[in-house]
């Protein structure tokens, strides 16, 4: 067995009036897992012990991102980079920050705290940060009053000061910058 | 009152739960033989408001369940929607028994895993636990299960029925000291993006 993290699609399955989010590859994951949806974005980011068997099968998915059980290893190469990058940013990750001296933990504690700001957006005003049309470089002019408002909202229940934000700051910034404000000591234990 | 709340649930078949309790969805009564039982066909969630949860508290109760039934306890919990809040839920699809750590969300109407954890039985002691973004599921005073969950931040204690599922000896409180999350006083300098 060895703790490994992917990312997979959440997918919802309705059973009489009662709907019901889960991993995608649930059969695949066993029971000794435990994930984080990305809010309203239908995407986990899971923490699994798993078999060699189990790994091999959820990697055999098309739409299952799988990261080295070494977190302490770089991403590698330039092209492991662009591999990288293309991938989060295909699910509104924000990426352009990897390189190739980032190491697994540093990614995925970055990827967590994404998605820690839109499950608080969503805990508090059922919204997502890129509801909508709205990707990582749209900007905060951009976004309706309501829109602006839930954001921060979910910013300042973090402790984070907003004052800064303008209307020409875009998502992809604020993003990254709350990533890399967000002190959470269960978040750097599970990672 | 004062924390930790604690609740035997004792009374006459039929007897409402006590003032100390608000049901957010469905309809819980007490069931004579000192537990709280759900009364419609589908989910019930109650949460103790005779006192004021800090952030980071647990909620513990015995989860007794049927075939096609649920329970368990409820931390981080509050009416918006019809309910909300996170679940340690023993549960039996009909296929035996399994737990799970879920939010649920619109009374009951949604639910999202959390993490999968080793079925326990009927009449288990369970215990859920929210510090910070850590959730923490016990059984029987065994951590069973851990996660981290940024969903909700702050709410109250209480328990999950689902159909004629029973909870009893329901207490809940404060975990003291500061959460996992530390406040962040430091400034957002947007130009580091």
């Amino acid at each position: 067995m060895a703790v490994r993290f992917y990312l997979m699609p959440k997918v919802a399955t309705v059973g009489g009036s009662i709907t019901t989010n889960k991993p995608a590859h649930l059969a695949e994951l066993g029971n000794l897992w435990s994930g984080m949806d990305f809010g309203q974005e239908p995407v986990y980011l899971i923490r699994a012990d798993v078999t060699p068997a189990q790994h091999t099968a959820l990697t055999a998915f098309s739409d299952v991102i799988a990261f080295p059980a070494d977190l302490t290893t770089t991403l590698g190469g330039a092209a492991a980079v662009t591999a990288a990058k293309t991938k989060l940013e295909a699910l509104k990750i924000p990426a352009d920050w990897v390189t190739t001296t980032t190491t697994t933990r540093e990614l995925l504690r970055a990827v967590a705290r994404f998605i820690a700001v839109n499950q608080r957006l969503d805990g508090l005003s059922r919204k997502s940060v890129f509801e909508g049309a709205i990707t990582p470089e749209t900007t905060v002019a951009q976004l309706t009053a309501a829109q602006r408002t839930a954001l921060a909202g979910a910013l300042v229940s973090f402790g984070l000061d907003t004052s800064a934000v303008a209307g020409v700051t875009t998502l992809r910034q604020i993003l990254k910058t709350a990533a890399a404000s967000i002190v959470d000591a269960s978040l750097d234990a599970a990672i | 009152m004062a924390l930790p709340a604690s609740d035997t649930f004792t009374g006459s078949f039929g007897a409402a739960l006590s003032a100390n309790w608000t049901t957010d969805s469905g309809s819980v009564l007490l069931n004579g033989s000192n537990q709280a039982t759900g009364q419609t066909g589908g989910h019930s969630f109650a949460r103790w408001t005779g006192d004021v949860f800090p952030a980071d508290h647990y909620a513990e109760c015995n989860a007794y369940l049927a075939a096609f039934q649920a329970s368990g306890p409820t931390v981080r919990a509050d009416s918006t929607g019809g309910g909300q809040g996170y679940v340690l839920q023993s549960y039996d699809d009909g296929g035996g028994p399994a737990m799970y750590l879920q939010k649920f969300s619109g009374g009951g109407s949604t639910f999202t895993l959390i993490s999968s954890l080793a079925a326990g039985a009927s009449g288990d002691l369970l215990r859920i636990e929210a510090s910070g973004s850590g959730l923490t599921a016990k059984n029987a005073g065994s951590t069973v299960g851990t996660a981290t969950d940024s969903t909700f931040a702050a709410g109250g204690a209480g328990f999950n029925v689902y159909i004629a599922a029973s909870v009893d000896n329901f207490s809940a409180g404060s975990l003291g000291g500061g959460g996992a999350v530390a406040t962040v006083s430091q400034l957002m300098t947007m130009g580091a993006g």
